[in-house]
């Protein structure tokens, strides 16, 4: 099983456009970010220093989400190509049980995930840190870290399922745009939550997205939040939490939102079985 | 010793017979080549006696072992039509990977199979930098890293010109003796068959016809002498006298001749009125023309 995640990291990595790709959605918003809005939002927040870090930290933390999203179902793409080319019919006449030969891939997804979005964190602090003085916050690696291994297992998990239903590149390459472009939607980076109506907040809620973007933020936001409403009444504080999706209706806190997040987790689990216990005797036929 | 033995093979698609109630023994030790068009049956044939599909129904058994025993897989090695390796891995990290996911791999083993096939000096190349040829040998080394005692090749030289295939060719047979390894091959390529202890002839998913290629030719090939002659109405003559059965294509004319002595006894015997001639032996062509009612050098 090692050997075969070894082989599907080396594989990723040495393939410099599926690293551009994975990373194509975030650069985009990121672009369109500093490009577009960046400017109209800091005047909303009152440009000074406190909530010119607010806002950096806040699309990190977008970011953060679409960047594990895109890297892991970039990752999985190699699992669909090995299907389609006999190279899992090829694997399969070895001792690696199936069960094991999966989760080499999903492995090795979580793997590229993780390192994608520790990536942009890293290239985004840096970012902001030179073009806006902000501080590099290098106390919360320690956090961040095993919450983007964890958000890895959520979108992972998540696009197991997709991979496992389609034997096509092609189809997976259009059924891959379409959910990264909803996911910029979905991670409601560009309006509150409570904007929406409510059937479009119910849709919404019923996926991860915006649960893992207000993990990042919470956690990226925390101090300058806390920095910015000092001795401000909590419910203006909720406020503006409510405003800027740190709050996804009633999961407020960070601990409700992993919560959560783990749920999501157990249902994409249980499904990709459900589909690899079937799929098993079709797949190589 | 009988090392591969398929009973009844039959494999139905949504509705569809793609193969039909064949029967496959092979002996330890022995090349057979399974021969027939695109679309036959032939690869569908050998993803059941691999394990890689389960037939609707049927039995296989190699070394007396079926494929539903993971033991099974250790028995066989494949090589796949369109390669199976990673373009953009290096030789040596294409066959480690896959010779580290099987248990107790014999290193010493490996390192033997790479040098003693010729692979040290691409061992370091990129897979996708590599000629066909070249790419093909290492598709079949990845085979051998376990060392199985039944090769299965899908179109081994699909794809690759004819000095290169020729050169397959060589590297097959002589795995065969080296290794002491059983052989079977799909092929389209007549000339491949030639070369096997016995062929198959599929067509429609039925095999037609099992036997090696000097009996096949026998019986379903004929010797060809062509001949055209000085004075036609003289020729014609001593054919009929003779009762030769002839037919008259291009301005020669087509004679069934039995064997190389009775072409050089005619030969001989209407000298004096022979223009030009030529004599063929009957092909796995004409073989397959016969059994089929197609020459499978229409379908290439």
């Amino acid at each position: 099983m090692i050997n075969l995640t070894k082989r599907n990291l080396i594989l990723y990595f040495s393939n410099k456009s599926n690293v551009f790709f994975s990373l194509l959605a975030s650069l985009i918003s990121f672009g369109l970010f500093i490009l577009f809005i960046k400017n109209n939002l800091q005047a909303q927040w009152h440009a000074t220093s406190i909530y010119k870090g607010l806002l950096d930290n806040w699309i990190i933390g977008e970011t953060l989400n679409t960047t594990a999203i895109s890297a892991s179902l970039t990752a999985l793409t190699r699992y669909v190509y090995d299907k389609s080319n006999n190279v899992i019919a090829d694997i399969s006449l070895t001792d690696l049980y199936f069960k094991h030969l999966q989760a080499s891939y999903l492995l090795s997804a979580m793997i590229i995930s993780t390192i994608m979005q520790l990536f942009t964190f890293l290239f985004m602090s840096t970012y902001f840190s030179l073009a806006d003085k902000i501080n590099f916050q290098w106390n919360l690696i320690p956090t961040i870290l095993p919450t983007m291994l964890f958000v890895s297992l959520v979108w992972t998990s998540f696009g197991f399922i997709i991979a496992s239903l389609i034997n096509n590149q092609d189809a997976l390459s259009g059924c891959y745009s379409i959910i990264n472009t909803l996911a910029g939607f979905f991670a409601l980076v560009y309006f509150p939550l409570m904007t929406l109506p409510k059937f479009g907040q119910l849709i919404i809620k019923l996926t991860p997205t915006p649960y893992v973007s207000a993990i990042y933020r919470n956690i990226l936001m925390h101090d300058t939040v806390n920095q910015a409403f000092k001795n401000t009444p909590l419910k203006i504080v909720n406020n503006f939490k409510d405003q800027i999706n740190i709050n996804i209706g009633n999961f407020k806190t960070l601990s409700s939102q992993f919560l959560i997040l783990i749920g999501f987790i157990l249902l994409f689990i249980f499904i990709a079985l459900i589909i690899s216990l079937r799929q098993r005797k079709n797949l190589i036929d | 010793m009988r090392i591969l033995e398929a009973k009844n093979l039959t494999k139905i698609i949504a509705g569809k017979t793609i193969v039909n109630n064949i029967n496959i023994e092979i002996n330890s030790g022995r090349l057979v080549a399974l021969l027939g068009v695109n679309g036959a049956g032939k690869s569908t044939t050998i993803k059941m006696l691999t394990g890689i599909n389960s037939p609707t129904s049927g039995d296989v058994e190699i070394d007396g072992i079926k494929p539903i025993n993971k033991s099974f897989s250790h028995k066989i090695g494949v090589v796949f039509q369109n390669s199976i390796l990673d373009a953009d891995l290096t030789v040596k990290n294409n066959l480690w990977t896959r010779a580290k996911m099987y248990k107790n791999i014999d290193k010493n083993y490996v390192n033997s199979l790479i040098e003693e096939l010729g692979l040290q000096g691409i061992l370091n190349q990129k897979y996708k930098t590599l000629s066909g040829g070249q790419r093909r040998k290492v598709d079949i080394v990845r085979a051998l890293v376990h060392k199985p005692k039944v090769l299965f090749l899908d179109e081994p030289s699909t794809g690759l010109d004819i000095q290169t295939r020729s050169k397959i060719w060589q590297f097959i047979n002589n795995l065969k003796i080296k290794y002491q390894l059983t052989i079977l091959l799909t092929t389209h390529y007549l000339e491949e068959t030639e070369q096997s202890d016995y062929v198959y002839v599929i067509s429609n998913g039925k095999i037609l016809a099992a036997d090696n290629v000097s009996n096949l030719k026998a019986k379903y090939a004929e010797n060809t002498l062509k001949v055209r002659f000085k004075d036609n109405s003289k020729g014609i003559q001593f054919l009929n006298e003779n009762a030769i059965a002839y037919r008259l294509v291009h301005n020669k004319y087509l004679l069934s001749i039995p064997d190389d002595v009775s072409a050089i006894r005619i030969i001989s015997a209407m000298q004096s009125n022979v223009f030009d001639f030529e004599y063929q032996h009957g092909t796995m062509n004409d073989v397959f023309l016969n059994l089929t009612g197609s020459r499978l050098d229409e379908n290439d």
